[in-house]
């Protein structure tokens, strides 16, 4: 210790050129591994960790683009709590993820399972990729074809309906049925990248862990519960902490879709501040709103982690 | 005999066919084997069915795109609906082969950045000691979590106050710190044989030349996982320059089609260009992933299980 730190104070005070020679490797290796990283470290300091303490500051300020900034204290997020639509904004997210997340979950997990029972490989791989294609096309794509399955006189989905002889339903334009809509098509159209990790998950199991359990008389049901469960746990919860985050921040479909109607019946956080952003100038509220967002989100997020440690261990 | 040869084979069918087979009595796994092959092309079928739709929408003749009843089958080809979007029909100024291109440029330029910057991070990370570097590297990991609608407000404010709006900095400086490309490319380099990296030094090779020559051409499918996931991600990508670009022949391809979408919706044929837009903008990720969809399927693995 006591001759490393020797050395550094020489390097201190050697001249550049000998600098090098005189360092001990451990210090080169450190000096090299902050240099390394130094690229990255500038925008991820820049774009990441700037945004952060910005954004609080943001919270408590009324910003103008070209004239004063005041401070307002508490005023925005007495704006986000109060308002009407804020709050129908956070309602509507919340209830959108709770219609999306189980049940998109389970329909994952239960085509992953009928994928890894197919005998042949080269089918396996088939349909993971085939299941994971609709999650490369763009979001905004898959929105536009949807207004189109939706439209009320035009669409795919009523003609289906008019073929069983139910009434055509104005899905998107009913206050009613305009979010369980969007809820439907986040349903249905993004579980790819669900399945693959299911797939994965399940594929590792080890069957020795069956057999044992077998010898001891566990009948398939138990197994289930104390082996598969245990063993995908860690993917599970990964799945659900991720689609709840993709879910509570539903942007595009709302804009492409709907725009927040019919009367706010699909307003969501994502869209209310892109609004409060964007037509209405207010980034206060705008910033109000996403860390208001981001506490609940923490939450939601340790939650899910107490959650899950009570039911397995891991 | 029989039975045992069945329980042989059995043992290397796959976990659940064996259990859900061992529910039924004998003979009977082959028949859950149909079933769920069944059910397999049936959900995929589902999945599948809007974009074969909006795929023949959008190669019908604009007549026959909203006829009731939809005919599920092309009978006339056309690609008038394709010619109409690409002239921006409809639509004031409209350079649709610009916002394309717009996108291609912005999607690379963001992708190499992105390999370019991690690869170094994520070998420094891995391979080298230095003071905080785990709790750095976890600060870093940390943020993949942080949803991005509370910050966007604060990255709007900054890129604006640093005259970023309107060019394509915009679309590109804030995106290259991708924490997720460093946690991806650090968990491969750590797996790397330590034995290279010595011999190498012993060689004479400088760091430099240690991320150069050794771990790039070692990296070469983590590199490729990467870089398709980039590519994709920023072709996709559709809020943020929706938010920074306001110069109509800036846009990217997605921000054009919205708003080509805004200014032609209600009138029943603008569906057809509104599928070949859906279709046009899907063409490269798809290609990108038939071509790469080993990669990016072992890819997601990597980033969910050994988190």
């Amino acid at each position: 210790m006591n001759a490393t730190n020797q050395v550094n104070n020489q390097t201190l005070r050697a001249p550049s050129r000998r600098l090098a020679g005189k360092m001990t490797y451990a210090t080169v290796e450190k000096l090299w591994g902050f240099l390394l990283i130094a690229p990255f470290m500038i925008f991820f300091t820049i774009f990441v960790l700037v945004p952060y303490g910005m954004v609080i500051w943001l919270s408590f300020v009324d910003w103008h683009p070209r004239g004063v900034t005041e401070y307002v204290g508490l005023q925005n997020y007495i704006d986000v709590v109060s308002t009407t639509v804020a709050r129908k904004a956070m309602f509507n997210s919340f209830y959108f993820a709770l219609m999306v997340v189980p049940l998109s979950t389970v329909l994952s997990l239960l085509t992953a399972v009928l994928i890894i029972s197919l005998r042949s490989r080269g089918l396996r791989s088939f349909f993971q990729a085939t299941f994971y294609l609709p999650g490369v096309i763009s979001g905004l794509s898959v929105a536009i074809i949807w207004r189109f399955v939706f439209d009320y006189h035009v669409g795919i989905l009523n003609f289906f309906l008019s073929v069983l002889g139910v009434e055509a339903i104005n899905w998107l334009g009913d206050v009613y049925t305009a979010l369980p809509s969007l809820a439907g098509m986040a349903i249905l159209s993004g579980n790819g990248v669900a399945i693959i990790i299911f797939c994965a998950a399940l594929l590792s199991v080890p069957a020795d862990l069956y057999n044992a359990a077998a010898v001891d008389g566990a009948n398939f049901w138990r197994q289930q519960w104390s082996i598969t469960l245990p063993l995908i746990t860690p993917a599970l919860l990964y799945v659900i902490v991720v689609s709840t985050l993709g879910a509570l921040q539903v942007f595009v479909p709302v804009f492409v879709l709907t725009r927040g109607g019919p009367v706010h019946s699909t307003m969501t956080v994502g869209y209310y501040i892109y609004n409060q952003l964007i037509f209405y100038a207010n980034t206060g509220t705008a910033a109000a709103a996403g860390l208001l967002l981001l506490i609940i989100t923490i939450g939601l997020t340790v939650f899910q982690f107490r959650r899950f440690s009570q039911v397995v261990e891991f | 005999m029989v039975t045992e040869a069945r329980t042989m084979q059995n043992r290397r069918d796959p976990i659940p066919t064996r259990l859900l087979a061992s529910l039924f009595p004998e003979g009977s796994a082959s028949v859950w084997r149909y079933l769920a092959l069944i059910i397999v092309i049936l959900l995929a079928a589902l999945s599948l069915f809007p974009f074969y739709w909006a795929l023949i929408t959008s190669l019908k003749p604009p007549a026959d795109v909203a006829t009731v009843p939809p005919s599920l089958v092309l009978t006339r080809p056309s690609i008038t609906n394709y010619i109409d979007l690409i002239r921006g029909t409809g639509v004031a100024n409209a350079p649709v082969v610009r916002w394309f291109l717009n996108s291609v440029i912005t999607s690379i330029a963001s992708t190499v950045g992105v390999v370019l910057l991690a690869s170094l991070a994520g070998y420094s990370f891995a391979r080298k000691q230095f003071p905080f570097r785990d709790q750095i590297f976890w600060l870093i990991v940390t943020t993949i979590l942080v949803p991005g609608w509370s910050t966007i407000i604060a990255t709007y404010v900054l890129t604006l106050n640093l005259g970023m709006h309107d060019t394509f900095w915009a679309l590109i400086l804030p995106g290259l710190a991708s924490p997720f490309a460093v946690f991806l490319f650090r968990q491969f380099a750590v797996t790397l044989p330590e034995e290279l990296f010595q011999a190498a030094k012993i060689d004479g090779a400088g760091e430099l030349q240690l991320w150069w020559r050794i771990t790039l051409p070692l990296s070469r499918p983590v590199i490729a996982t990467l870089a398709i996931f980039t590519f994709v991600a920023h072709w996709n990508d559709f809020l943020w320059p929706l938010l920074v670009l306001n110069k109509q022949n800036l846009y990217t391809l997605p921000v054009g089609v919205s708003v080509i979408m805004y200014q032609i919706q209600g009138a029943g044929p603008s569906y057809g260009i509104g599928m070949a837009a859906a279709i046009l903008m899907s063409v490269l990720p798809i290609i990108a992933f038939l071509i790469m969809q080993k990669q990016m399927i072992e890819g997601i693995t990597i980033g969910s299980l050994k988190g």
